[in-house]
Parts: structure tokens; C-alpha cells; sequence
């Protein structure tokens, strides 16, 4: 019981590491750049993922991570730094799993925890260093190239979503 | 699809169309994280060919803080490749009331490892039923799931307690000819006296009666004991939830089921033949018998008894009556509802002899009615009711014993059976 409440314990440390994170990169930047309504406007989303810690309410850790990523969008859009962007919804991300993770009814072990948290950061990791690579070599892509990079991912998703309905779901 | 997957993929459509709308390419860099996550869940995903788990239940009865308990441990093994995230799910029977641990649990296991789920219900009567265990195989971020049954069937069977009732002082009219323990209300070989009578050639001398033979000379008599037989007995318990009442967790027709189960097991040792009949949403029958082998049998069926109705009125007419034999005793244990008083008379009329034991509902419920004075003058109004239906069973020669359930039964059993001793001859004596 006592290692359980650790786990859980260290679960929300890192989740409120994470939303403090994902709020501050856009709340600063949006105060920075004059726009005081959309630094506002990100309480919205940090209010719908404090509220999703309840497990009737789970939606809304979705709705926060759309409406951290909205916000994200629309900072690109105004030319806000793009890596500070990434940051935040990178963040969003994280603070948007570990919220799910909290909400499972069943205890979990120490070793799934382990490992949930080790393939996250990896995830997140490999993420934040590709787009870190990119920004580094100020490497830009013409609108063109970006659109047939968009294609090439929806594809992609597609053929991904394609193999979880041969390869998932009940069976005997 | 799972939830996590399609708020992924709603969200890269969404910047992947401002993306196109805006023409601003930078837009799918915020794409990168949620690909790279969807990705090290599609990686991290077992081959689903390399999935064989085998699943084992075992069940063990103890006790946890002076409290009967069971203990069920359901281990998993892995015999193909390490499984990032297992989730185990246990069915939980109707009725259980789990004390420790949880039935669900969400692990990692290696290649050749096992894990075991535990947890401990309270042992109350029922049957509870395994048949298979649940479990749920994903990546390490949840995004891609199979579920699977795997067979680990058990079954344990929680009979009811029953009261020790020593010795029921029973008088039924008629017993089977087998030697028993009940007196039968003819002469033979027992030994309570029964009469006097001429010697007959081939009667044993010992019985002779010396001062019968002294006062007539010339004339020799014969003491004669009562034969003791076997009853054949039949038991009807009446699980209709109409006339069952609920406080809380205490319910009256476990009552019922537990006096059922203690008359069962006073009337077997006695060595009587014992069926039994349950009305519910179903008839149950356990057709006569003897022996342990039949109080294992009843108080097997006794255990999965539950209340319940079919949603359509439920009578004791339906009972099939012809499964007891006419000689049979029956014990009827109902609480009653207003429209079973004309089932008592078609019982008479059919020869049996009845019993009826019939828990009090009104003072079971007693404790939780309101004190206003209308509550008490309705209360008053049926339990006179009941009262009155009570009273125009006895008039048909059957015996009731309206028991208040806070009493113990057996004292009253004896009192009421005790007084009939030497009071049947006639044959009507109680019914039994």
C-alpha cells in the first residue's frame, strides 16, 4: 500500500512538472508577445486537465490536450518561438498521459511503472530532439515540401490505423 | 479505436489542415511529439503470434481478522515474449464482497515470468463461479489493446450455517417402514411401552408381563413397544421476493435459508428422509433421501438459493406438489404473502401434513419504521392481518410457528412439537 501511494505520489509530481511546463511556455510567451486574452485563455485547458484527474471526467484531459495544442497552433501563427510551442504541447503531452495513468482502475506495479515512464520519455525524448535538430540547423521547409511531408504521415496513419483493426481488439 | 489513438489522430488532422489552410509548414512540427509517441506505441506493441499466456485460479478457504474468508490467487504465466503492459481483469460473482486486495492489476512480464492478482472476499453464503480470466495486452502507452479470455474455471460453494437442533421431538401421522427414530403409533420392536396383549406362540419371553400372567392364571400376556420408524420430510422454502425484506445487509429470507439448512441437518441425523423444494424465480427440487450424501445435496442447492422474482406473480400453487410422497410431512417456510392462504387447504385436502414456519416480516422491519402515529396504526392494521391469516391456517390442523427472527428457532420448534407428545393418536394431532 505504502509503495503504491509512492508510485501515485510520484505520478503527480512529474504531472504537475509537466502542466507547469506546457502553461508556462505558452502563458509567458503569449504575455510577451501582447496577447494577454490568449495567456488567459490557456487557463481553460490547465482548469479541464485539473478536473480530469476525476475518473468520470476523463474527456476532459482530451479536450485539454486539443486545447493545448489549439493554443500552440495559434502561437506559430503569430510568430511566436516555435521551439517554446513544441515545449508546450510536448509537455501537454506528458502531463496528458500521466493524467490517463492515474485515472486506471486497476493498482499497477512498480515495474509497469517503470516502463511506462522510461518508453514516455522516450517518446517524448526523440520528439523534442528531432524538432531540436531541425531548429538548430534553422533548417526551413517550403510549404510545398511540408505538404507532401503531411501526406506522407496521413498515409502513414492510415496504414497504422489498418494494421490495429486486423491486429487488436477481442478475440478468443 | 481507442480513445488515447483517436485524440491523437484528431489532433495531427486538425494541424495538418490549419497547416493547409494557413500555408504555414511549421504548424506539423507540433505534429513531431504525437508521432513519435504513436510510434514507440506501435514499436513497443506485442506480435500478437507471440502471445501465449496460461492462466490458473486457486481458491483457499481461511480466516482474516477473526472472519471467514476466501482467498483467490490468479496467476498469469508468460510463456511467449515480455509483455510491456498486462492488464488482468477478474470477474466478480454477484454477491461478493471483497475484504483485500483488488481484482484488477496492471503489470509488465518478462519472457518465461509470471504475476499473480490477489484478493479476498468475505465467506458468505452463495455459489460463486469462475470461468475464465480476462486480460487485456498493450504497449507501454496504452494506445493499442487486445483482449483476451483466458480458461481458469473454479467454483466454491459457501453453504449456509446452520443452527444445531439437537433432537426435533416430531408425531407425524404416518413414517416409512424402515427403523428410525420416530415413533410410529403401532406396536413393535422399540422402546417406548406400548400395550398389553395374549401371548402369541414365537413371542419372546422376555416380554412377558408377570403380573398380568399372575392376576389371570391360566392365561399368559405379552408387553408390546412402540415401533420407531423413519418420517419422510419435506421441506419447502419460499424465495419469492415478495416476501423477503432487506435492512441494510441483513435480509429475512437468509433466515429462511439458514433455518432450512439447521432442519435439514436435525431431521437427516435423526435419520428421516428429507427432500427439498425452493420457490423462486425457478423451482429447485432435491428429491428424497438419506444420509450425508443428501444433506450435502440440499445444503449444496441451499447455497446458491437466491431471492427473486420473475416479474410475474409467483404463487405457491405452482408448487409441484407430487415430488412428495403422501405420507410426506411438510415444512413450509414462508413469510407469506395475503394471496397464499388458500394454498394451506389444497395442501390438507391432498392428505399432507403440514408445518408451516413463518419469519415475521413485520418485526423484522420494526426497528426502521417511522414513530409517527400513522406509521404505528398501519403497522398495528397488518400485522393484525397477518395475525388473522396465521389463525385460519392453524384452524386447518397445521401447525404455525410465527417466529419473530430475533428469537433462536430451535426452543421454539420444541415447545411447539413438545406439546403434542401422546396428543395424535387420532391422527389429526398437529398435522404433525
Amino acid at each position: 500500500m505504502e509503495r503504491m501511494d509512492k508510485v501515485m505520489e510520484r505520478k503527480q509530481r512529474l504531472f504537475f512538472i509537466c502542466l507547469a511546463v506546457a502553461a508556462l511556455s505558452l502563458m509567458v510567451n503569449f504575455y510577451l508577445f501582447d496577447r494577454l486574452m490568449l495567456a488567459l485563455a490557456t487557463l481553460l485547458p490547465i482548469g479541464s486537465i485539473l478536473f480530469a484527474r476525476r475518473p468520470s471526467l476523463s474527456w476532459l484531459a482530451h479536450f485539454s490536450l486539443a486545447g493545448f495544442t489549439g493554443l500552440s497552433a495559434v502561437g506559430v501563427l503569430l510568430n511566436i518561438p516555435l521551439i517554446s510551442m513544441i515545449l508546450a504541447c510536448t509537455a501537454a503531452l506528458a502531463s496528458w498521459d500521466l493524467v490517463l495513468e492515474m485515472q486506471a482502475e486497476s493498482p499497477t506495479t512498480e515495474l509497469y511503472e517503470r516502463l511506462h515512464l522510461k518508453f514516455l520519455g522516450a517518446a517524448l525524448g526523440l520528439g523534442l530532439l528531432g524538432i531540436g535538430v531541425v531548429h538548430w540547423i534553422h533548417w526551413r521547409l517550403s510549404f510545398v515540401v511540408m505538404l507532401m511531408l503531411g501526406i506522407i504521415m496521413l498515409v502513414c496513419l492510415n496504414r497504422v490505423m489498418n494494421y490495429l483493426q486486423q491486429n487488436t481488439g477481442s478475440h478468443r | 479505436m481507442n480513445s488515447k489513438l483517436l485524440t491523437l489522430f484528431l489532433i495531427f488532422l486538425g494541424l495538418f489542415t490549419s497547416a493547409l489552410f494557413s500555408q504555414r509548414g511549421e504548424l506539423l512540427w507540433l505534429a513531431f511529439p504525437f508521432l513519435m509517441y504513436v510510434a514507440i506505441g506501435l514499436i513497443k506493441f506485442p506480435v500478437l503470434d507471440t502471445i501465449h499466456l496460461q492462466a490458473q485460479r486457486l481458491l483457499c478457504r481461511t480466516s482474516s481478522d477473526g472472519q471467514p474468508v476466501v482467498e483467490v490467487e490468479v496467476t498469469i504465466r508468460n510463456q511467449g515474449g515480455t509483455l510491456p503492459c498486462l492488464q488482468v481483469i477478474d470477474s466478480q460473482p454477484d454477491g461478493m464482497k471483497i475484504i483485500t486486495g483488488q481484482t484488477g492489476m496492471m503489470t509488465s512480464v518478462f519472457e518465461g515470468g509470471e504475476e499473480s492478482l490477489k484478493y479476498s472476499f468475505l465467506e458468505k453464503r452463495g455459489r460463486y463461479t469462475w470461468k475464465s480470466a480476462h486480460v487485456r495486452i498493450s504497449d507501454p502507452l496504452g494506445l493499442m489493446i487486445t483482449d483476451l479470455t483466458l480458461p481458469a474455471a473454479a467454483e466454491i460453494s459457501i453453504q449456509p450455517e446452520g443452527d444445531n437442533f439437537q433432537r426435533i421431538p416430531l408425531r407425524p401421522n404416518s413414517t416409512l417402514h424402515a427403523p428410525g427414530s420416530i415413533p410410529a403409533r403401532q406396536a413393535g420392536s422399540g422402546t417406548d411401552f406400548w400395550g398389553v396383549r395374549l401371548y402369541h406362540p414365537g413371542d419372546s419371553l422376555r416380554w412377558l408381563d408377570w403380573r398380568m400372567n399372575a392376576r389371570h392364571p391360566g392365561q399368559f400376556f405379552t408387553r408390546e413397544f412402540e415401533r420407531e420408524e423413519v418420517a419422510d420430510i419435506g421441506l419447502i422454502l419460499d424465495a419469492r421476493s415478495e416476501t423477503d425484506q432487506i435492512i441494510g445487509e441483513d435480509s429475512l429470507f437468509e433466515y429462511s435459508v439458514r433455518a432450512a439448512a439447521s432442519l435439514a441437518e436435525g431431521f437427516i441425523s435423526q435419520g428421516n428422509r428429507v427432500s427439498l423444494l425452493v420457490l423462486g424465480k425457478t423451482i429447485i427440487q432435491v428429491f428424497p433421501g438419506y444420509g450425508k450424501h443428501q444433506l450435502n445435496r440440499i445444503l449444496h442447492s441451499l447455497s446458491g438459493v437466491r431471492c427473486s422474482s420473475s416479474g410475474r406473480v409467483i404463487d405457491l400453487h405452482y408448487l409441484p406438489l407430487q415430488m412428495f410422497s403422501n405420507r410426506a410431512l411438510l415444512v413450509v417456510l414462508s413469510s407469506l404473502t395475503r394471496s397464499d392462504s388458500s394454498f394451506f387447504p389444497r395442501l390438507r385436502a391432498a392428505g399432507y401434513q403440514a408445518m408451516l414456519i413463518s419469519p415475521d416480516p413485520y418485526d423484522f422491519i420494526y426497528p426502521t419504521l417511522s414513530k409517527d402515529p400513522d406509521s404505528q396504526r398501519a403497522f398495528f392494521l397488518t400485522r393484525q392481518e397477518r395475525r388473522i391469516q396465521i389463525q385460519s391456517i392453524s384452524r386447518l390442523n397445521i401447525r404455525v410457528i410465527d417466529w419473530q427472527v430475533s428469537q433462536p428457532l430451535y426452543p421454539l420448534i420444541r415447545s411447539s412439537l413438545g406439546h403434542i407428545r401422546g396428543h395424535g393418536e387420532n391422527g389429526q394431532g398437529y398435522g404433525a
